[in-house]
């Protein structure tokens, strides 16, 4: 297919924009339309004065050639069908934009024809009575008209082109007829004027479109612009709220710490003053409350923030929920029976991929919570299989006979420090962090958690854990379950200041047939290596005796002898002491350390370096 | 001696109680954990109450006013968390005698209890000890009772009635009083009157 030139490349260019089948192309081609339909009915309501003016001048120059009944009666028939075009106008322009934009325009192409149409007949008639300059005047006229008529056109070709051609053609015709010698030339010439008159008419409405599309452009920018800043917006009120609550936490904390700290300062005084001895037993009960709340709020607390700071990494290893859930509650058959309160459980089988010791842990606390805050009756834990949408989930239920929630502050039982009834913050009822760290533990999980209450009734918290995909990884995590019989006669030096914890930890790894060799300082740890050679595993504690540091012990002794596994424990939480630690390559293990952690850091520890 | 403790923290409660049967000789300490319950037996001839600023339910100082009121004579000392300057000078204000702070170590929290026990104005450290090696101001007998009356927080009317003296005349004395030790209100005049150990023994 040819190039096509000058107009032609327009047309096709203006087609395949309205051809263009996307969403916006098509509303900018609607929106054009209305656009253009409106600004024209606007013009064509002053088309009656001016065509009266036209007709006025006409009858000037036809009047003493034409009777005046004929030219009285081209009046009536051109300014009515202005009158009537502009009386269509007036009526769609107070409909606003509730109209059919096609359907109108091929209106208003049918009107400009007929106004042109008698325009141009009733001007070549007149042609026949004319004298030569007569004609030449209106002739004039009648050329002058359809360039007006691409403005009052508004730019659409369709309607310019009816009103041009209805015009010219009719008059063009007689001229051709009363002076055949000039017909070829005469024709020739109003074809090529029809055509540039049209052209311009095109350009016009490519103008128009640009604008139409620029305008859209704009007004999307402005709604992009401001749904970014609404998100802005929500993000800096998250950020509020986020820095509001660590500074309630932080206040909170620093109030709970320091409240028990002053009781044992004045306990202090007491003991130094020399109580009377029947009182030295109520010193020494309440001493250990104290101590008890401080050790609860601060293991709350390092557990919160090992689970802020992002260094839990939860597993996603088979389980048996059931299983899980089951072990946790034979921990608590003993206390909810000393409270008077019976433990039910429903433990349908569910097997899922899950991190079990996040689990087993928000388990542990929602039973805490339920026995702490039932006087009397009973409470059911529950779990069952749930799939829904293809996927497997397992949902578990505690629920109880408590003293149950009131709506309104269901939301907030979630926070840190919230307590329920508690103004006066009686440390004897716990910390209020439990459910702070099972909302931040699902979080971490991945489960949902909800609590359902009836105040005077009871509480439901539901969990709803969705099975985690089966990593790449998943056969090595499969194999990874504790299992002590892997750890069994393995030499391990354990390194820590504290005497009783170098004991108790000795004691549970001999439990698991490891052969345990302790040291509580950095020369007796050296020692140890010089008299029992390298160990399967080396276990220290990142803080030791005199500033020194474990994994700095650790890198000392690596250079010294074999490779060997190393596993730092520390109560701390922070950057440094991570980096120090990954700069070793050994494995970190948060405090408060429960056994099961224990034994699979252990294993893992082994393993790694039996891979290497 | 009776003796009311107001605090909602029952083990500091209780540690504070046995601190004072072992510091003084017949005390008998009643204890309250909000302000109904302080207010409630105030009156009924107590002679000294330990109250903490910070309770959970209302304001340390608002309490403190509303005891004063129920019962003029009582001495009160505020037995509080927070040891900022300003919070200790509004206790002042409001008619406290003495300033405990809780994180105050064994040793002065046992040395502030028998200043209690024994009738003396007792503020912490950062005010009391600030110029203690100022001159003392000379002040006349009568001078030095109305500024004890001063320390107990007593208003002016009960100042004169106690030293059958008229109001008018109190006023003149609390001015000389004022002019000796420089100072502007009764609140600077009891913790001056603290650190230059004026009153008391």
């Amino acid at each position: 297919m040819r190039e096509p030139s000058g107009a032609g490349r327009y047309i096709t260019r203006l087609r395949a924009a309205f051809a263009r089948r996307d969403i916006e192309a098509a509303a900018n081609q609607d929106e054009l339309l209305v656009e253009l339909v409106r600004l024209h009915a606007r013009i064509i309501m002053r088309m009656p004065w001016v065509q009266s003016a036209l007709a006025i001048c006409v009858g000037v120059i036809v009047l003493p050639y034409v009777s005046l009944a004929a030219f009285l009666m081209w009046c009536v028939v051109s300014v009515g069908i202005e009158v009537l075009r502009a009386n269509y106008s007036r009526r769609l322009l107070a409909r606003h934009d509730e109209f059919k934009p096609y359907a109108v325009h091929r209106a208003f192409v049918l009107w400009a024809f007929a106004a042109g149409a008698a325009v141009g007949c009733g001007a070549g008639w007149c042609f026949f009575y004319l004298p030569v300059a007569d004609q030449a005047v209106l002739g004039i006229v009648l050329f002058a008209m359809p360039a007006a008529g691409v403005a009052v056109s508004q730019s659409s070709r369709y309607i310019a082109a009816a009103y041009c051609l209805a015009i010219l053609v009719p008059a063009t015709a007689c001229w051709m007829v009363i002076y055949p010698h000039q017909a070829f030339s005469a024709g020739v010439m109003t074809l090529v004027y029809c055509a540039f008159i049209i052209l311009v008419a095109v350009e016009g409405e490519q103008l128009l479109l640009r604008s139409v599309v620029i305008r859209h452009q704009r007004d999307r920018l402005v709604r992009d612009l401001e749904q970014r800043n609404a998100d802005v917006r929500i993000a800096m009120q998250q950020a509020e709220q986020s820095a509001l609550a660590r500074a309630r936490v932080l206040a909170t904390a620093s109030h709970d710490l320091r409240q028990p700290l002053h009781a044992l300062s004045l306990y202090s005084a007491v003991l130094a003053a020399g109580p009377a001895p029947e009182q030295l037993r109520e010193v020494s009960t309440n001493i250990d409350q104290i101590v008890r709340s401080l050790g609860s709020l601060l293991h709350g607390l390092l557990d919160l923030s090992r689970l802020t700071a992002g260094h839990y990494e939860p597993e996603s290893v088979p389980i048996e929920l059931d299983h899980v859930v089951a072990a946790v509650c034979n921990e608590y058959h003993r206390t909810a029976a000393a409270r008077g309160l019976s433990l039910d459980t429903r433990l349908a089988p569910v097997r899922l991929h899950g991190d079990a010791i996040a689990i087993s842990r928000i388990v542990r606390n929602l039973l805490d919570n339920a026995i702490k805050y039932t006087a009397a009756g009973s409470i059911t834990v529950e779990v069952s299989p749930l799939a829904e949408s293809g996927a497997t989930f397992g949902r578990v239920s505690v629920t109880d006979t408590g003293c149950g929630i009131p709506a309104e502050e269901q939301a907030r039982v979630f926070e840190e420090f919230y307590q329920l009834d508690n103004p006066s913050r009686d440390r004897s009822r716990g910390v209020g962090l439990g459910l702070a760290i099972v909302k931040r533990l699902c979080e971490l999980i991945g489960a949902d958690i909800s609590v359902e209450s009836m105040p005077q009734q009871g509480t439901t918290f539901t969990l709803r854990i969705r099975s985690g995909r089966e990593g790449a990884n998943a056969g090595a995590d499969a194999s990874d379950i504790v299992d002590a019989s892997e750890l069994k006669g393995r030499t391990v030096f354990l390194v820590d200041d504290e005497v009783d914890i170098l004991r108790s930890t000795q004691q549970l790894l001999g439990a698991w047939g490891m052969h345990t060799k302790t040291a509580d300082s950095v020369e007796s740890a050296k020692q140890l290596f010089v008299v029992n050679g390298v160990p399967d595993l080396f276990i220290t504690d990142m803080r030791l005796r005199g500033g020194e540091s474990g994994a700095r012990l650790a890198a000392e002794l690596r250079t010294i002898y074999d490779s060997f596994p190393v596993l730092v424990i520390t109560g701390e939480i922070s950057a440094a002491v991570v980096a120090d630690v990954d700069a070793i390559g050994a494995a970190l293990l948060f405090k408060p350390i429960t056994p099961e952690l224990l034994a699979r850091a252990i294993t893992r520890a082994i393993a790694s370096m039996e891979i290497r | 001696m009776k003796i009311l403790l107001v605090d909602d923290h029952t083990l500091f409660r209780a540690g504070l109680r046995m601190l004072l049967a072992a510091l003084g000789k017949d005390v008998v300490v009643i204890e309250a954990s909000n302000a109904d319950e302080a207010i409630a037996v105030a009156g009924d001839n107590v002679q000294l109450c330990l109250l903490d600023l910070a309770l959970k339910t209302s304001d340390g100082i608002d309490l403190l006013a509303r005891l004063k009121q129920t019962a003029p004579n009582l001495i009160v000392v505020i037995v509080s968390a927070s040891d900022d300057a300003q919070t200790i000078r509004a206790c002042i204000d409001a008619g406290a005698m003495s300033f405990i702070p809780k994180s105050a170590s064994p040793e002065a929290l046992t040395h502030a209890l028998r200043q209690v026990l024994g009738g003396e104005v007792y503020l912490p450290d950062e005010l009391s000890s600030a110029s203690a090696t100022a001159p003392r101001p000379h002040l006349t007998p009568r001078q030095r009772d109305v500024l004890r009356y001063l320390s107990q927080g007593l208003p002016t009317k009960l100042i004169a009635r106690r030293l059958e003296l008229s109001e008018h005349t109190v006023k003149e004395h609390i001015g000389s009083i004022f002019h000796a030790l420089n100072v502007r209100n009764r609140t600077e005049a009891v913790i001056c009157a603290s650190r230059l150990a004026l009153v008391g023994t």
